[in-house]
This record gives structure tokens, sequence and C-alpha cells, in this order.
């Protein structure tokens, strides 16, 4: 199902029994907002299904799923940003079920360190095991660009862990 | 990661280096479970309202009403500076100190005005001050200052009695309702010293 065409409804609904955690971490990842993710995995799931006959043979449907997903989240990221230039007020991502979601893990604090660039490349490469070429045409660059980016990012990654975990890292 | 641009022993760090993360970020991410994401798709269903789509023409409007309001304040601070130095510049010359017009009136400017016009010896001065107030010192009376345009009516002045003494025939500058006490500048003197000269 992962490389085939959604064309009917069946279809789009396996695919999205088949990629609904998928999604929603990948984007969870992204914007670091467990509400927030929630929402806009089903608005990305919406926004393939109303797209799904444009869909083309050159990405598989992961890929594809999960190029919607990183565009969904790049938007809410940029217009969080400009919510937050209006407002005036400096805020951390997410409500108190982000909160809730900072005090569980070491790698949200690792992927807090990258910029959405970045995530999306990590999350894209390392999570959704996504190649180097498939991970491009998403992000509209080069393989080699998202080569050199993933290994910048495990080096920011790293050093934000050491900086967390001074003891671990040493 | 299944890049397959990584070739020769010095990659092979790198690669041993995204293995390890990928597995860090799989085992952590993987924990992650939606609370209110539907188990199965339902096509056609509205999108959710986005949190900031309500928020951020609010904080828009917010913002532009500040921007107005901060404009606004600074244009009605220089109109009040404006002003300032205007009544500064009708309490500088000389002899009119303490003559300012009459705050009330709220014609703040208008004695500087007519300060200068007609505090000159011009004969145009004189000529255009033919009104009852020609020659006056601002603010000397100030119902007067309140009115500077020639053709105004002045205020009814308290007339004395040599106010009503019967004027002389070439005396045509000279205002019946205005008191003589209220033209002490020497221009007019001179000015009606020629007149009389003129008619004898």
């Amino acid at each position: 199902m992962s490389g085939k065409k959604p064309q009917t409804a069946t279809d789009f609904e396996l695919l999205y029994e088949r990629f609904r955690l998928p999604v929603y971490r990948l984007i969870r990842g992204m914007v670091l907002d467990s509400g927030a993710a929630e929402e806009l995995a089903q608005e990305a799931f919406q926004k393939a299904y109303a797209t799904r006959h444009k869909f083309r043979g050159d990405l598989s449907a992961s890929a594809w799923l999960h190029g919607i997903a990183v565009n969904v989240a790049s938007s809410h990221l940029r217009r969080r940003r400009v919510a937050r230039f209006f407002a005036g007020r400096p805020r951390p991502p997410g409500g108190l079920e982000a909160e809730e979601d900072r005090r569980q893990g070491s790698v949200e604090r690792a992927l807090a360190a990258l910029s959405p660039g970045l995530r999306a490349v990590v999350l894209l490469s390392l999570y959704a095991h996504l190649s180097a070429e498939e991970v491009a045409l998403i992000l509209g660059t080069s393989p080699e660009t998202v080569s050199s980016r993933l290994h910048a990012a495990t080096e920011v990654m790293a050093a934000a862990l050491a900086s967390s975990h001074p003891a671990e890292a040493g | 990661m299944r890049n397959g641009l990584s070739s020769g022993p010095s990659s092979s760090r790198h690669d041993a280096e995204e293995a390890l993360w990928a597995e860090i970020i799989r085992c952590e991410i993987d924990s992650w479970n939606p609370r209110r994401l539907p188990a199965r798709f339902q096509p056609g269903t509205p999108q959710p309202s986005h949190r900031f789509r309500g928020t951020l023409p609010a904080a828009f409007a917010v913002w532009l009403i500040l921007l107005l309001a901060a404009l606004t304040g600074l244009s009605s601070n220089v109109g009040g500076v404006l002003q300032n130095l205007a009544g500064v510049r009708a309490a500088s010359p000389p002899g009119t100190a303490g003559q300012l017009a009459d705050p009330a009136s709220g014609s703040g400017r208008q004695p500087s005005r007519y300060n200068r016009s007609h505090s000159s010896p011009r004969p145009s001065a004189l000529a255009t001050a033919n009104t009852g107030s020609a020659g006056a010192p601002m603010g000397a009376s100030s119902p007067r200052t309140s009115s500077p345009t020639p053709g105004a009516q002045p205020p009814l002045p308290t007339a004395t009695p040599s106010d009503l003494t019967a004027p002389t025939p070439g005396d045509f500058r000279r205002p019946p309702p205005s008191p003589l006490t209220d033209v002490p500048p020497s221009s007019l003197s001179r000015e009606l010293t020629g007149a009389e000269h003129s008619r004898g």
C-alpha cells in the first residue's frame, strides 16, 4: 500500500490506518506540541485526500504523505512565529500538554535545538526512513544537501543533549 | 538512512552515528500516541479550526490600534508644542511681556500675528488698524485681542468722559469708541499730530 496510488476512498482509508501514527509523530516532532500535532495530522490527511488525484508515481505514498505532513507542520510553525511576533510575548511551544511533553524526552529537547528545516531532515531521514533522494524531492533541495544537513543536525543534537545531561555526556 | 550516498570509510562513522540517532529517535518518538486523533479516516470532515486563525487577526487589530493611538498622541503633542512656540513668540517682543492673549479665548497664536502687523510704525499698519484698536499693544485690553481682524467690531469699551467729547472733523483715524488712554504708541500720536497739522 505504501507504494500504491490511493485511487479510491477505501485505498485512502488503508493509507490512513497505515500512516496515522507515523504522520502524527512526525508532525509532533516538527511542532513539538502534542495538541497541535493531532489537529495538524487531521489537516494533513484531509489535504492528502483532497489532492490524491495529483499524486504521481515519482514518490512513494509514504514519502508523499510525509511531505504533506512536513508542509502542514512548517506552515503551522510560520503562523505561530507570526502570531508570537504580533502578540509580543515569547511563549514556549504548546500549552500544558507541551509542558508535560517537555518533561519526558531528551530527543524532544534535542529536536527543539534544531531549526525547523533541520528538524524536517532528521525526522524524514531517521524516523520516516526516507531516502536522501526522496527527502530532497520533498524539501526541494539536492540529496547532497540533505546529507550535509543531516550531519550538521546530528552534531547540534549531540551538543544539545550533552549540555542538558553533562554527567552522561562526560 | 537509506540514502545510498555514503561511500568510503570516511562516511562509515557518520553512518554509525546516524544509525544510533535513528534508533534513539525511533525509541522515543514511537512512544508518542495521540489522544484524540480518530482511528478511522472521515473524508469531507471540515478541517479543524486552527488556533492561530482566531488570534492572529485579533493580535493584528490590537497592534494596529496601538499604532494609531501612538500616532494620534504624537500628532497632538506636535500641535501642543507648536502652540507653545507660538505663545513664546507672542511673548518675546519687547514691550509686550505679560500681554499674551487670554488663554480662555483659545486664540493663542493670533496675538503674535496681530502684534507683528501692528507694532511697526508703518502707515499701512496704521491704516489697517483703523478700527478702534489701532496701535494698541496686544493684550492691553483682552477683549480686543480676541478679534484681530481689522473689520471686526470691537467690544464696547468703558467710555471715559474725555471720549465723549466731539471729535475734530479731520480726525478720521480716531475710532469713536476707543479710549485714548488705550492708544499710547508714539506712532499713532505722531499720526494724530500730523493730521492736526494738515488740517491747520
